[in-house]
């Protein structure tokens, strides 16, 4: 019990309390980007920013609960639960190894995470949906299948190009929210020190 | 976020079990039943289930936004980029093929079944029955807690990035333009929105503390609901009907 609030458990109080926020945010910022009207998916900002603060395991929660309300709305969420792991996985796999610190290694980590999504979303939308993904970039999709390439090619292709762009933009802003976050608050996150001494460069 | 549900409607008062149930059982026997015909009467079924209940609007809307919208580009896609040789039609570089089109077809009416299955059960539960029903089967009251505030959460912060973006107008960032100009204004209106719900996690820790959140005993419920009589009937038939059908299809399959 003494050791309930310092935050180094996988799951505090002040863990618990952020994934709720998390889920929010991962919601309204993929209403943001389709009020905006941005073509990429900027829908996992939250899981990668709770990966960077707390580490793997919340962070697939988050990603896995992220779809599971989404799916409340639109079952075709729910498959992509399985993805949603993985994303929160690897974003908490990277940050526990220093990888989220320096724009570089953010660069990186954005394209090990989009690879990740792309390699565990396209069986989904192939098998389950036969290579429909109901947005904009299935007519890219069936642009490149047009052109001869087979379903499962072109939907990897389209994939990897979006996703790339998407879950580079989304490790920069996750990373500007902790960069701006008060030294306080960082404290009480599993890897949220790692945050501090570069902040007070 | 369920709409509105009526009490008074038999489907709708049941337990949020026992639909769960029923929800679950139709979207299994749609997946194992033979033939596109078949899958497609159990649609039908599904849409009548839906009329019942008196939510056919918000089941329709949500049906075809979600699965519809996949429904059709799936046929697309399949009908005329699958590998097939029975050829239907063709126009310029694109042929339709029997073989991708009765695939989708197939593929198309499970999706909208299970889809449909779930959007029903969503639409007649208010999520905080369907929580506290899980969590009286043993699902722990953290998990049950973050559940429920993420769902009181996202209405939240929805009205206060509005609320952001209309400041930020205010003090010039265009949200108008071209994609540049636009994709510009994501950051300034996201980073506020979060800086300023997780400042309000320390208050919120404090407050459930205060009421003994992490105190690990039962807890007790001030918004409670218990499982009727006809409940259970129509768990037994839902049951029943349900073994008949699997057991009949595996029967047709030996045969």
């Amino acid at each position: 019990m003494a050791t309930r609030n310092k935050g180094k458990e996988t799951f505090s109080l002040m863990v618990i309390l952020l994934i709720p926020i998390a889920i929010a945010i991962n919601i309204v910022g993929g209403q943001l980007t389709s009020l905006l009207k941005i073509p990429v998916d900027l829908d996992m900002i939250g899981v990668i920013l709770v990966g960077t603060l707390a580490g793997p395991i919340p962070a697939a929660v988050t990603g896995v609960l992220t779809n599971l309300i989404n799916g409340i709305m639109d079952p075709t969420w729910l498959p992509y639960a399985f993805c949603s792991f993985f994303i929160g996985i690897s974003s908490g796999l990277l940050s526990k190894h220093n990888m989220m610190n320096t724009i570089w290694k953010q660069v990186i980590s954005g394209i090990v995470i989009a690879l990740v999504a792309t390699v565990t979303a396209t069986p989904i939308t192939v098998f389950f949906f036969g290579g429909s993904t109901g947005g904009g970039s299935s007519m890219i999709a069936a642009g490149l299948m047009a052109t001869g390439v087979q379903i499962i090619q072109a939907v990897f292709s389209v994939y990897i190009v979006t996703e790339c762009i998407g879950k580079l933009i989304s490790v920069f802003v996750a990373n500007v929210i902790i960069r701006v976050l008060p030294e306080r608050t960082l404290v009480k996150y599993r890897f949220g020190e790692k945050f501090i001494k570069t902040s007070n460069k | 976020m369920a709409g509105a549900v009526q009490k008074d409607n038999k489907i709708v008062a049941l337990y949020p079990m026992t639909k769960f149930y029923i929800a679950i059982a139709f979207a299994i026997v749609a997946v194992i039943l033979p033939g596109i015909i078949s899958k497609a009467i159990c649609f039908a079924a599904l849409n009548v289930l839906a009329l019942a209940s008196g939510i056919y609007k918000i089941f329709a809307k949500r049906v075809k936004n979600s699965v519809g919208v996949l429904f059709i580009v799936l046929v697309v896609i399949q009908t005329f980029f699958a590998a097939g040789d029975t050829i239907l039609f063709s126009f310029w570089i694109f042929s339709a093929k029997l073989e991708g089109l009765l695939f989708a077809l197939k593929l198309g009416f499970v999706l909208a079944n299970i889809g449909g299955c779930l959007i029903w059960f969503f639409a007649i539960t208010t999520e905080k029955d369907f929580v506290l029903a899980l969590e009286k089967k043993g699902l722990s009251s953290k998990a049950s807690y973050v559940v429920l505030s993420t769902l009181q959460m996202v209405p939240v912060l929805k009205k206060r990035s509005e609320t952001i973006m209309n400041a930020q107008r205010a003090r010039g960032v265009e949200t108008e333009g071209s994609l540049l100009v636009r994709a510009k204004v994501f950051v300034p209106t996201i980073v506020p929105l979060v800086l300023s719900s997780i400042q309000g996690t320390e208050e919120r820790a404090l407050t459930l503390e205060a009421r003994g959140f992490s105190v690990e005993t039962k807890s007790t419920h001030l918004y409670d609901i218990e499982p009727k009589p006809v409940d259970k009937t129509v768990t037994i038939i839902t049951g029943l009907i349900f073994i008949l059908i699997v057991v009949g299809r595996i029967v047709l399959c030996l045969i």
